[in-house]
């Protein structure tokens, strides 16, 4: 490794040391190949000697090398005094545990902080974020910067000589040092901090900035270097990608949230304090509340919270203004109709879109062998046929007082007309969300797909409720129940 | 009891659920560990056509997990008109398959089919979770994969290079509801028209816009029709890869008929390459009362912090396929080269683009992925383009007291 990077990285002012670095020269070796910044603000205070030693100093010799770093080793506990002299109006930094660097030996500078983590790989991660600007010290590759172009030289403790003899790279590439596991997994500390280094895309992926993970021990496994190349991975910014928790797809785990609560209240509520509602009409305002967070029970309170009275034949009416019937009568299809539409779509994904293109359909009506058409039309049939044959023509039965066939099309119009409204809203939203603002399509098992049909639905109910007034205000529909 | 059981069931199955990233090996396929690399760049040195494209997938697709396989295979036989047609087309997003080939005499070969295992298609779920698209496969080798791995397969047969691409172009459309109005127009019948239209190749397999075929001095029926099926009169955006002397300005005037014809060109073929790299198109495409989507043609890289796909241009068959290294990671244009040396054009881009620092602990990298073994990019073209992709001016004199190496490449 380190005849083979002298040869090709070698770049002027890019020097190490004419010797491989071994368990018993490595400290010569760091000696030699940094050449110490006249202007530097710190000094680094390093363990000295052993294997472990050389772990925990390891990150920051790669900022020490690539800065300039004067550095230090702490020999039997004490800070030579030679050493100490041209420095110590300089800031020290401890480098490791209290157990190879005593916190006395940073007692003679100015002032004296100490760097460590729980271990060589959290430590590793703790110098890959830290930065000072007083005392130019860190490289500061926090998750928070979006337009840096980091590289990293991953080895593991056992390994770390070799990542020693990679020491080029913190120069030629700006490498810092990161540790995996001595079984070539991937500890915590650096899998998380991996993640971090995520950089989303707005117009391209071909868009800088990109990082890059330079593998130097043979003991990484390849799963873990599989995981290390995904995290980075560009991911647009609405998902961040399949793993990662994007800004839009948090929105859109709040929404389902608050739908999955809405509903929850709606349905023990209903269960507990309406018994003289027919269950299908409860059933009907739990799952509307489900893909109508806070608007459902606000809209569910205010149908139920009323003056009521019992007909003669023993239904329950309640005194609504027109609106708030008209909300009462969207949501008995809206609350079967959606749900249903959203499970269809996801049967839809799931299998897989069909897809017909055959050239008689491809001139000017080519889109309609497209999957999403065929989805959007597979949603609203089927959902209608059963909405209507397993919902709203029991329900119109049991409540309308009119002959079987009757009711069979009456309820037929209805559903069709109350669910075209609803899939007018939710359709036009669906395909928005999906075939425009979401640059790349969701899988079926993406946050971001439940989330755009569910917002989308919420738009539907939004549509859909203007029309229902109209069909209350030519009694096709019953509002008051 | 039962119930501590079922509780166990439970929470085994919610943290199964929660995904892993252990995945097979790549058990049996070292290819990997032959890249070599300088600071700013890796090559990926395949020695034939079907062992580069492998080497490519293993690169680009670790298969450990759902979200880092593939989305489907595409596998074609070695024909370089067919092979960039087809990945002109099938590559991009939302299908995402890189390609993979027969072997010469048509067949898949043991490699392909253990690589076609491991890459573990995901299916592309706007097309009947298609997992692999065979473009002129025998169909006894469509039916080894279909009884061997247990993929889905979708055919596409057409021996016409053109009309196989109004073919993929009818399929791409239906699979996107939508012709793409920005159209990479290439000279089927010039010995360079594909060289000349490598790098627009490369753009379309990042960002899946229209393809189509011409002759120098004619248009084929084929592609007046696919021009026809465009959105209104006028409203295409051509995009000609070559100069006068590759696609004739009489072609030229014809298909400004059909919209804005443009031409990608440079004096030679690495020139055409770099002028890709760096050219940019946007502008108006479609509008309507309160929506209006615009065009954006081209890589438009000028500055520092990009990355290159860089190959002989002799090589159309292994330069092809690593088009996919501009589709995912570190996505970035192709440049082409000649086996020993980097030509002007090439120097001269590569110059432009060089980084710089640009803090006080970071700077602007580029990178470059090398295809192709010595026998197609010689290791000293690798150093130069290296130096030329970094920070640095010059480098030191050589020691000479170098050892030999035995466990990586020497350069």
């Amino acid at each position: 490794m380190h005849q083979y990077l002298k040869k090709v990285i070698n770049y002027q002012g890019v020097t190490v040391a004419q010797d491989a670095p071994t368990e018993e020269n490595w400290m010569r070796f760091v000696r030699e190949s940094i050449s110490v910044n006249p202007q530097a603000r710190h000094v680094l205070i390093l363990p000295a000697g052993s294997q472990e030693a050389l772990q925990w100093a390891l990150p920051a010799l790669y900022y020490a090398y690539y800065y300039g770093s004067p550095i230090i080793f702490v020999t039997n506990g004490q800070v030579p005094e030679s050493d100490i002299q041209p420095y110590q109006n300089l800031t020290a930094y401890l480098i490791g545990p209290a157990s190879l660097v005593p916190s006395t030996a940073g007692n003679p500078f100015s002032e004296a902080e100490r760097l460590s983590g729980r271990n060589p790989a959290d430590h590793a991660v703790r110098l890959a974020e830290y930065r000072d600007e007083a005392t130019e010290f860190g490289w500061g590759r926090k998750h928070d910067r979006q337009n840096g172009y980091f590289h990293y030289v991953v080895t593991t403790p056992k390994d770390a000589l070799m990542g020693l003899a990679a020491l080029p790279f913190a120069r030629s590439n700006n490498a810092s040092l990161l540790y995996a596991g001595d079984d070539g997994s991937l500890p915590a500390s650096t899998d998380r901090y991996a993640w971090t280094q995520r950089s989303d895309w707005f117009v391209s992926p071909s868009e800088g900035p990109f990082r890059h993970f330079w593998v130097v021990s043979p003991m990484v496994s390849y799963a873990a270097q599989s995981r290390m190349d995904f995290s980075v991975e560009k991911a647009e910014y609405a998902s961040l990608g399949a793993v990662a928790l994007g800004y839009m797809e948090g929105l859109m785990i709040m929404f389902i949230t608050l739908g999955i609560a809405s509903s929850i209240f709606v349905g023990v509520h209903a269960a507990n304090t309406l018994p003289m509602v027919h269950v299908p009409m409860k059933i009907a305002w739990t799952l509307g509340s489900l893909l109508l967070p806070i608007i459902g029970p606000l809209l569910y309170l205010t149908a139920y919270r009323r003056p009521a009275y019992k007909s003669a034949d023993g239904t329950w009416h309640w005194l609504r203004p027109q609106n708030i019937q008209s909300a009462a009568a969207t949501m008995m299809g809206f609350g079967y109709g959606a749900p249903l539409m959203v499970a269809i779509g996801f049967l839809f994904v799931w299998f897989g879109f069909p897809l017909i293109y055959d050239e008689w359909l491809s001139d000017f009506v080519y889109w309609l062998g497209a999957g999403m058409p065929i989805m959007m039309i597979g949603m609203f049939v089927l959902s209608v046929l059963t909405a209507w044959l397993l919902a709203q023509y029991p329900m119109k039965k049991m409540m309308m007082d009119m002959p079987e066939k009757q009711v069979a099309w009456m309820s037929f119009k209805t559903t069709l007309l109350s669910m075209a409204a609803v899939s007018l809203g939710m359709m036009s939203l669906t395909w928005w969300m999906l075939m425009n603002h979401i640059p790349m399509m969701p899988k079926e098992d993406d946050i971001l797909w439940f989330g755009s049909l569910w917002v989308a639905s919420f738009l539907g109910f939004l549509v859909a409720w203007p029309f229902n007034w109209f069909m209350i205000r030519s009694h096709l529909k019953p509002g008051n129940t | 009891m039962i119930r501590y059981r079922i509780i166990f069931i439970v929470v085994e199955l919610m943290l199964s659920a929660c995904g892993t990233t252990e995945g097979p090996p790549v058990g049996g396929l070292p290819l990997q560990d032959q890249a070599n690399f300088t600071a700013n760049t890796v090559r990926l040195p395949g020695s034939t056509p079907e062992e580069q494209a492998i080497l490519l997938t293993q690169t680009v697709y670790p298969a450990t997990r759902e979200d880092n396989a593939v989305g489907a295979i595409l596998l074609c036989p070695q024909d370089e008109k067919i092979a960039f047609t087809a990945m002109s087309r099938i590559t991009h997003m939302p299908v995402n398959a890189p390609m993979l080939y027969l072997t010469e005499d048509g067949h898949i070969s043991e490699a392909t089919l253990r690589e076609m295992r491991r890459l573990r298609p995901d299916g592309v779920l706007q097309d009947e979770r298609t997992d692999v698209y065979a473009v002129n496969v025998p169909e006894e080798e469509i039916k080894k994969i279909k009884e061997t791995l247990d993929y889905r397969v979708r055919s596409f047969n057409e021996k016409d290079p053109i009309l196989l691409a109004e073919l993929l172009d009818r399929w791409q459309a239906t699979l996107k509801s939508d012709y793409p109005d920005e159209m990479v127009i290439s000279a089927i019948d010039h010995p360079d028209g594909m060289k000349h239209g490598m790098g627009a190749m490369g753009w379309n397999a990042h960002m899946g816009k229209g393809f189509a075929w011409v002759y120098q001095d004619s248009i084929p029926a084929a592609t007046i029709k696919m021009l026809n099926r465009r959105f209104w009169d006028y409203d295409s955006y051509i995009y000609l890869t070559g100069g006068p002397e590759v696609i004739s300005d009489k072609v030229a005037r014809q298909l400004a008929q059909y919209g804005l014809t443009r031409r990608i060109f440079g004096d030679n073929v690495y020139a055409s390459n770099t002028v890709n790299a760096g050219y940019k198109d946007y502008g108006r495409n479609l509008g309507w009362w309160w929506g209006w989507k615009p065009r954006s043609f081209g890589w438009g890289i000028a500055q520092a912090g990009h990355n290159f796909i860089i190959g002989n241009a002799d090589h159309i068959l292994e330069m092809i396929p690593a088009a996919v290294l501009g589709h995912m990671g570190k996505h970035g244009p192709i440049l082409l080269v000649k086996q020993d040396s980097v030509p002007k054009a090439v120097h001269d881009y590569l110059t432009m683009v060089k980084p710089f620092a640009t803090g006080p602990q970071e700077t602007i990298l580029n990178f470059g992925w090398i295809i192709g073994n010595e026998d197609q990019v010689t290791n000293k073209v690798q150093q130069d383009i290296d130096l030329l992709l970094s920070p640095f001016a010059q480098r030191q004199p050589v020691t000479s007291n170098t050892v030999k190496i035995d466990t990586l490449p020497s350069l």
